[in-house]
């Protein structure tokens, strides 16, 4: 692999922190209306409601969860200064996408249960097959392509050199950018198109 | 200011997924459910409400009376602006408070006076609000030492207590409620009564839906009798309690 274990451990508990997070962030944005049915039947609030509830409930566990994150930093010596402020555009850029995931899939799996299931086992795939365990370079090859081509990379890398003191490159910025400008480009037509039948369809 | 106006409203529910094999026909007199039929992709459609038009205005009671399946929640739903109408135009001013479900936005593990405040801001009070007036609902529910406890200790009708507390006590202008005053005991039906009318003195909207009679007729001053999502008798409430007790087949003087 190349690298020493004194980066390969901050790589690795750093990564696997904000993987967690963006995971919770789509195997829960499915549920966001299914699994608040009762309030959908009760309440006349905006369908957007159910989603900040569960981003900032993913947000808390997320603070929680990096307190592993400062204990690697200690024990590890690794100074994030100056580049830990671009951890702030980062997780806006994310969670920007967190709503739009959760009103797509959330929206399409009130209507297909079925598809929901999916989910996550498409999610444990995701896991191995994006650099968490390994490094992005360490791809070769044809396998380069779990690199390039899979938007949990960019989300991830988006965040995880920045707590490692590391800016993200411009690529990584540009196509994050470009994944939230897609995503929100579908989500928005369809949203509006479909939200007045969820309370008929949870 | 309260109204609430229905012009001509349809309410068309998919059922998707559900192809049934049986091929008897149904009759056309069934008594209970809305009107089943075709929709174009071959799919069920209910039509839970077919065609209704009503207003009301401030000060009004409405009691809603009908058989399992009317469309009495369905209804209640639209003018709770839940359902959008698949025809027809839905007018409402005023707020809404719908008690429809007795245990929505109420959490088990919290103790009863924290549910005051998170159902109160599920249902549109802000925290503000809530502060002044959790004392008034919390002596109105009269659980005194047990708001201090986990709600999985309540029992049900100590639940309904609490639930009905916190909804009446909401700024509103129109309350819709479905089924839920007859729990509770003798005392505590008797004092959401006297809840209820006050309310209704206040010249705002009620909207309740029941089986039981005689909490109607201590509530309302209006009727509509439902069937199959139409409206079948509209006016007194007396004599629409006699229609549907007609139609029903029995007796209208109790129960």
């Amino acid at each position: 692999m190349g690298h020493p274990m004194s980066d390969y451990i901050p790589h690795l508990v750093t990564g696997y922190m904000i993987w967690i997070f963006l995971n919770a962030l789509v195997t829960e944005g499915k549920d966001a209306f299914v699994s608040n049915a009762s309030a959908i039947r009760e309440i006349a609030v905006p369908g957007t409601v159910y989603v900040y509830k569960l981003l900032w409930k993913n947000l808390i566990i997320l603070g929680f969860n990096a307190i592993v994150y400062f204990a690697v930093l200690a024990l590890y010596q690794v100074w994030p200064f100056p580049s830990i402020v671009l951890v702030l555009p980062a997780l806006a850029m994310i969670l920007l996408n967190g709503i739009w995931v959760a009103l797509l899939l959330g929206l399409i799996n009130v209507r297909y249960r079925d598809l929901g299931q999916l989910i996550p086992n498409a999610m444990r795939l995701a896991f191995f097959v994006t650099p968490i365990l390994w490094f992005p370079d360490s791809a070769s090859g044809i396998r380069a392509v779990f690199v390039y081509f899979n938007p949990f990379y960019y989300f991830i890398e988006l965040l995880r050199a920045p707590l490692l003191g590391q800016p993200p490159g411009l690529l990584i910025w540009a196509v994050a950018f470009g994944i939230t400008v897609v995503g929100w480009g579908i989500t928005l037509p369809v949203y509006a198109h479909w939200r007045r039948r969820i309370a008929f369809w949870v | 200011m309260a109204l609430i106006k229905l012009e001509n409203i349809t309410l068309e529910f998919p059922v998707h997924a559900s192809k049934s094999d049986r091929k008897r026909p149904s009759s056309a007199d069934k008594p209970i459910g809305g009107q089943l039929s075709s929709g174009q992709a071959g799919q069920m459609v209910v039509r839970a409400l077919d065609k209704l038009s009503l207003t009301l205005g401030p000060g009004d009671r409405l009691a809603l009376l009908g058989h399992n399946g009317a469309g009495k929640t369905t209804l209640l739903r639209v003018m709770a602006r839940l359902y959008p109408p698949t025809h027809g135009r839905v007018t409402i001013q005023g707020r809404v408070a719908p008690l429809l479900n007795l245990s929505f936005g109420l959490d088990m593990d919290s103790t009863g006076y924290d549910n005051i405040f998170i159902r109160g801001l599920f249902l549109g009070m802000s925290k503000a609000e809530l502060k002044k007036k959790a004392d008034v609902i919390a002596e109105f529910s009269e659980l005194g030492d047990f708001l201090d406890l986990p709600m999985r200790t309540y029992s049900s009708g100590m639940r309904a207590r609490l639930a009905f507390a916190i909804s009446t006590h909401v700024e509103t202008d129109i309350l819709l409620l479905d089924e839920v005053v007859a729990t509770g005991d003798a005392r505590f039906l008797q004092k959401a009564n006297e809840k209820l009318e006050s309310f209704a003195r206040e010249s705002k909207l009620l909207v309740l839906a029941s089986h039981s009679n005689k909490v109607l007729r201590d509530l309302c001053n209006k009727a509509v009798l439902l069937e199959h999502g139409r409206i079948k008798a509209f006016g007194d409430l007396e004599e629409v309690i006699e229609t549907y007790a007609a139609s029903a087949g029995v007796s209208a003087k109790d129960g």
